[in-house]
C-alpha cells in the first residue's frame, strides 16, 4: 500500500511512498531532492549521482536479510576524507526499517541505541573504550563525515555537503560495532552487528562479473 | 498486508540489477586511457608511463614516477582467481622487502570483487598465503613477539608467532583503495594456528594504524587451480620453510617431559627417604665413644634388606669427627664396616652468617641375612683447629631404619634431567630469538 504519490517539483515525474517513515525522496530520473512530509514538500535541489554495480545492494534490489524478505529503499554516501561508505535504507516485509551500514563490501545491520552514555567527541581519541549493551567497545576511527551522495527514499531531510562528526568502535571480538553521530545533542548512536556474506541472499546477485 | 504490498517483497520483484561498469580515467602524465576496477580506488599506476596517481577527486592528480627497476611478478594485473566459488580479479601487486634485501622479496596481489570485497594473495620464497581484514582483536599486545610466543585473541583463538619483522614497499602497480608510496614502512608478526590447523592472524602496524587480518596456507597445486595457471611456479625452487607451531610444540614436549620425569624422581625420591621402618634409636656419650661401645639390638626382617644408618653429632659445631661404625651380627660376627668423617663450621663475616658441613651423615648398607644386629661404634673429636685427636669430645645420635630403598637412581636421572631441562630451555630460547 503507497502513503503517498509525489510529484518531482524539478521535472514533474510521479513517486510512490510505500513506507510512512520516508521523509526524503530523491528523484530517480532528475536527482532532484525533495522532503516530503505531511503538509509540504521542500526542493532542496539536485544531488549528486551516485554510481551504481559495485555493490551487493542497489536501490529497489530484493533479497533476504536474516531470513526475512526486504528491499531497499535508498542510499546515503559518506565520504571520511580517505574514502566513503554507503549507508543502505532497508524496509522489512513487516514495515519496519533498517539501515545496513557497508564499508569496502562489509554489512553491518545497524540499530539505534538510546541508553549509551558516549563521550563529547573532543574527549574521543582512538582506542578509548565505551561499553553498550555490557559488551566493550573500543574506538578505531574518529573523523569528520560529509555526505557525497544520496538516492532513493530516506527517513532523514538530507542532501548532499552535509557533515557531522563521527566515531567508529568496534567490539574486540569482531562481531559487533558501535557508530556515533554527533549531529545532534546527545549524540546518535547505532549499534551494529557485522553480518557474514550469507546472512544476505539477493534475488539478483548479478553474472556480471 | 495488501497484495501489492506483498508483491513487492515478492522474489525478484525487485528493480534489475544495474550493470557493473568499471571507471575509465585518463592519466594526467601521459594522457593514456585507464580503466578502475574498483570504485573505492584512491591511488592508481598508470600502466603506460609508471606515474602513480591519485584518482581520489573528480580531477585526478600526479604523486609522483614510480621506481625504475621493475619487478618480476608470476601473475598479471587482471588476471583470475577463484576462491569460494566467486571469481577475484587481481587489481594491484606490491613488493616487498626487507632489511633492504632485494633478494627477500615478498609479493602481494590485491584479489578483488566488486560484491565480495578484497582479499589479500601472497607469495614468499613459493609459498602462498590468502588473507582478509578481520575486526578481532588480540586479549593482549601483540607487538615485540619474537618467534614461538602465543597470543590469544578476543574470539578465542589461540595462536603462535611464526616471525615478525619491517617491510618495506619496493614496487606497486595497478589501483589501490589507498596511497601506497615506494619506501613506505610497516611492521609486521605473523601467526599460526596454535592447534595445527591451516589459519593465520596477521598483525601489520605503522606509526598511527595498526591493522589485523585472518587466512590461509594455500599449496602451490590450489593456488593454480584458483588461477587457472597449471604452469604456475614450474621451475620456481621453494624455499624450504620451518614448521614454527611443530617445533615450538616439540619443544614444550620436551621441556614437559623433563618436568614430568623431574616430579616423578622428586616422588620417588621422598617415597626412597619415607620408606622402612624405624627399628633403632639410641644415643652414645662422648666417654662412649672413646672406648668401643655396641649398640642395643635391632632386627632385620629379610635377607638382602638395605638398612639406612644416620649418625648425628650432639651439639658439634665448629669440630670434627672421625666415626668408625660397624654392622654385628647376633653381638658376634662383624659384617660391614664403615668410617664417616663428619665436620660442621659455622660463623659470621661481614655481617652475614655461614655455615659449612653438616652434622649429619647417612649411609646405605644391603645386609645379607635377616636376624638381630648391633652397630659397633668408635670416634674421636676435637675442635676445628687441632689436627689430630685421641678422644670423643661430642655425643653421637644413630638411627637405624630397615628395609628402605636405595634413592641413588632418581637422584642420578634428576641431575641427569636437569641438565636435559636447562639445555633445552637455552635452545629453545635462542631458537625464538633468531628469525628464520
Amino acid at each position: 500500500m503507497k502513503v503517498a504519490e509525489i510529484s518531482c517539483p524539478s521535472c514533474g515525474a510521479t513517486h510512490d511512498v510505500h513506507n510512512p517513515g520516508v521523509i526524503t525522496v530523491v528523484c530517480e530520473y532528475c536527482g532532484n531532492a525533495v522532503y516530503w512530509d505531511q503538509e509540504k514538500i521542500r526542493n532542496v535541489g539536485k544531488q549528486s549521482t551516485l554510481p551504481e554495480g559495485f555493490s551487493r545492494l542497489y536501490r529497489g534490489a530484493t533479497g533476504t536479510l536474516l531470513n526475512k524478505r526486504f528491499v531497499v529503499l535508498g542510499r546515503v554516501r559518506y565520504s571520511f576524507g580517505r574514502g566513503f561508505w554507503d549507508e543502505w535504507f532497508v524496509e522489512m516485509q513487516d514495515g519496519s526499517i533498517a539501515w545496513l551500514t557497508e564499508d569496502n563490501h562489509e554489512f553491518v545491520l545497524e540499530t539505534r541505541e538510546t541508553d549509551v552514555q558516549v563521550p563529547s567527541f573532543d574527549s574521543l581519541k582512538a582506542s578509548a573504550r565505551i561499553v553498550a549493551r555490557n559488551i566493550p567497545f573500543f574506538i578505531e576511527e574518529v573523523g569528520q563525515a560529509e555526505c557525497i551522495g544520496v538516492e532513493g527514499d530516506l527517513p532523514i531531510p538530507m542532501q548532499v555537503g552535509e557533515t557531522y562528526s563521527f566515531a567508529d568502535a568496534a567490539s574486540p571480538d569482531g562481531r559487533y560495532s558501535l557508530g556515533i553521530e554527533y549531529d545532534e545533542d546527545p549524540p546518535t548512536v547505532f549499534f551494529g552487528h557485522w553480518l557474514k556474506y550469507a546472512s544476505i541472499t539477493m534475488d539478483d546477485e548479478g553474472e556480471d562479473w | 498486508m495488501s497484495t501489492m504490498d506483498k508483491e513487492r517483497f515478492g522474489l525478484n520483484q525487485g528493480r534489475p540489477r544495474p550493470p557493473y561498469q568499471p571507471q575509465d580515467i585518463h592519466c594526467p602524465g601521459c594522457g593514456a586511457g585507464l580503466t578502475v576496477k574498483d570504485e573505492q580506488a584512491r591511488m592508481v599506476v598508470c600502466e603506460y608511463c609508471g606515474k602513480h596517481l591519485d584518482v581520489s577527486l573528480e580531477e585526478k592528480t600526479v604523486l609522483g614516477q614510480g621506481p625504475e627497476r621493475k619487478w618480476e611478478f608470476p601473475l598479471k594485473i587482471g588476471d583470475s582467481f577463484r576462491y569460494k566459488g566467486a571469481r577475484y580479479e587481481i587489481i594491484a601487486r606490491q613488493a616487498f622487502i626487507e632489511d633492504n634485501d632485494y633478494t627477500e622479496v615478498t609479493r602481494e596481489y590485491l584479489l578483488y570483487n566488486p560484491r565480495r570485497g578484497t582479499l589479500y594473495l601472497s607469495e614468499y620464497g613459493g609459498s602462498y598465503d590468502l588473507a582478509w581484514d578481520t575486526h578481532v582483536m588480540p586479549t593482549t599486545s601483540p607487538f615485540n613477539l619474537s618467534r614461538g610466543s602465543t597470543l590469544e585473541t578476543h574470539d578465542g583463538r589461540k595462536w603462535v608467532a611464526l616471525e615478525s619483522g619491517e617491510y618495506e614497499l619496493a614496487f606497486v602497480d595497478g589501483s589501490l583503495p589507498w596511497v601506497a608510496k615506494v619506501g613506505d614502512r610497516s611492521r609486521y608478526v605473523d601467526f599460526a594456528d596454535k592447534g595445527g590447523a591451516n589459519e593465520r592472524f596477521d598483525v601489520q602496524w605503522t606509526a598511527n594504524e595498526v591493522e589485523y587480518s585472518s587466512g590461509i596456507s594455500l599449496t602451490l597445486e590450489q593456488v593454480r587451480q584458483a588461477t587457472s595457471k597449471p604452469e604456475l611456479g614450474q621451475g620456481v625452487v621453494r624455499r624450504r620453510s620451518e614448521d614454527v607451531v611443530k617445533t615450538r610444540r616439540w619443544y614444550m614436549i620436551l621441556l614437559l617431559f623433563c618436568v614430568a620425569v623431574l616430579a616423578f624422581n622428586g616422588i620417588m625420591a621422598l617415597y626412597c627417604m619415607f620408606s622402612g621402618r624405624q627399628v633403632l634409636e639410641q644415643t652414645f656419650t662422648p666417654a662412649q665413644l672413646t672406648e668401643e661401645v655396641l649398640s642395643e639390638p635391632f632386627p632385620v626382617s629379610s635377607d638382602g634388606n638395605v638398612i639406612m644408618v644416620e649418625a648425628t653429632a650432639i651439639s658439634m659445631t665448629n669440630a670434627w669427627m672421625a666415626l668408625d661404625l660397624a654392622l654385628v651380627k647376633d653381638a658376634e660376627t662383624v659384617v660391614h664396616v664403615f668410617d664417616e668423617d663428619i665436620q660442621y663450621y659455622q660463623g659470621s663475616e661481614g655481617g652475614e652468617s655461614w655455615s659449612e658441613g653438616s652434622r649429619e651423615v647417612t649411609s646405605y648398607i644391603e645386609v645379607p641375612a635377616a636376624g638381630n644386629y648391633r652397630v659397633l661404634l668408635h670416634a674421636v673429636s676435637a675442635p676445628g683447629e687441632t689436627p689430630s685427636a685421641t678422644n670423643a669430645q661430642h655425643g653421637v645420635r644413630i638411627r637405624v631404619t630397615d628395609g628402605v630403598r636405595l634413592p641413588h637412581f632418581y637422584v642420578v636421572l634428576t641431575i641427569l634431567t636437569i641438565i636435559v631441562f636447562f639445555i633445552s630451555l637455552v635452545l629453545y630460547g635462542n631458537w625464538r630469538k633468531q628469525e628464520e
